[in-house]
């Protein structure tokens, strides 16, 4: 037991490391922010401009300039939280918009600001001109924990969900199909239903899998993979607003930090040599 | 293991907070344990396709059932299925309209007993 604590307080209390993953992540959420509501939100579709109009814009564009971006992600998720549990058969209370309010909640406890923002550029440029050491990119990352639980649950839950005859026997696939594509009249292609069939089976197989291959670092590559194909699927077949991005968005926190900042740093060249 | 800081501290109990928070769907969804509504459940997407019908509709006669072209539109509810056959009575002529129907549901799919019912009936 002591060992196991020991180990929870090494690999999640005190997990530090590159701030990237979560700056991207911030950048992502914050551009999914505005793809999910600003459109219905702006001063011409709304009756009047209100709080809740102003701290979206505000928050979502801190977010992604990356000034303020911990304050903003914090009251930005907090306000939208709120809304969906006030308001679940509002638009806020969508299961997408959900799960992107509440990560946007928890970038709050990332040091999501401290790479790829306004704020980092200030710094860095008034670190150089007190010829200081520049900032450091890196800060606690607990939270990143927080955030790979929500994707395992996600995937496992799903998988709970879909564990049905009306699911695995195809037939509900069937009725999304119908509702989006082939309309009320019946389906009459062979083995139409052997084909709902084996993608309801392979939807729920793919969600499993992945809510335990994020248990294994080794695993964690190829089930990116996956998981871009389950989620572009979604995406293409059926409405299911910026879930997907969202979703795939996520699985940037669930790699080694030190890792996708080297990547960040590869795909940086040197700054070239001005023309003439 | 070295002493816990004060933010340390903060940490465990934040993660703890926020852990319990993000694994309370389970005991609902796993377990039948009717949770509170400020924690979300995650059944996404589970009301799509549940109010679609889908019909085939047939013209009874002594010579045998005729097939009616189906809907355009969707159908959505039994009370559409009805109504669409309905229509097909004036636009066919047919005195006796019955259709094969079924209607998406959150589990199977459910049967319409209109094959014995004639739909231009009053």
């Amino acid at each position: 037991m002591r060992a196991l604590i020991a180990r929870f307080v090494r690999e999640v209390i005190r997990f530090e490391g590159s701030s990237r993953p979560v700056a991207v992540l911030r950048i992502l959420l914050g551009a999914a922010q505005w793809s999910e509501h600003a459109d219905r939100l702006t001063p011409h579709r709304s009756d009047a401009l209100n709080p809740i109009t102003a701290l979206f814009f505000l928050g979502s564009t801190a977010m992604v300039v990356g000034v303020s971006s911990r304050e903003a992600a914090f009251f930005l998720g907090a306000m939208e939280m709120g809304l969906a549990l006030y308001y679940p058969e509002s638009l806020w209370g969508h299961h997408h918009t959900w799960l992107l309010a509440f990560t946007t909640f928890l970038l709050a406890f990332t040091p999501c600001d401290r790479s790829l923002s306004l704020d980092r550029w200030l710094s860095v440029r008034a670190a150089r001109r007190a010829g200081q050491a520049l900032p450091a990119e890196s800060g606690p990352l607990w939270a990143t924990r927080l955030i790979a639980l929500q994707l395992v649950v996600l995937y496992a839950l799903a998988t709970v969900d879909k564990w049905n005859l009306g699911f695995l026997s195809g037939e509900r696939l069937e009725m999304i199909f119908a509702e989006k594509y082939t309309g009320s009249v019946r389906v009459d292609l062979p083995g139409w239903i052997w084909l709902m069939r084996a993608a309801s089976w392979g939807t729920v197989v793919v969600e499993a899998g992945l809510a335990i291959a994020l248990w294994f670092p080794r695993l964690r590559g190829a089930a990116l993979l996956a998981a871009i194909s389950l989620h572009a699927s979604f995406y293409l077949l059926i409405p299911v607003g910026t879930f997907s991005v969202v979703s795939v968005a996520l699985w940037i926190v669930v790699f080694d930090p030190q890792i996708v900042h080297r990547v960040i740093d590869d795909l940086l060249g040197p700054v070239p040599p001005p023309r003439g | 293991m070295t002493l816990l800081s004060g933010a340390e501290r903060w940490r465990i109990a934040g993660f703890l907070v926020g852990a319990l928070y993000i694994l309370a769907p389970t005991a609902e969804q796993a377990f039948g344990v009717s949770l509170p509504r400020w924690v979300r459940a995650w059944n996404m997407y589970n009301s799509v396709g549940t109010q679609i019908c889908q019909a085939a509709y047939f013209g009874r006669s002594e010579a045998g059932d005729e097939a009616l072209p189906g809907p355009d539109e969707l159908l959505a509810g039994p009370p559409d299925v009805l109504r669409y056959g309905r229509g097909l009575c004036e636009t066919t002529g047919h005195a006796d309209v019955r259709a094969e129907a079924r209607c998406g549901s959150p589990d199977r799919w459910r049967k319409l007993d209109h094959r014995r019912r004639n739909l231009c009936a009053p």
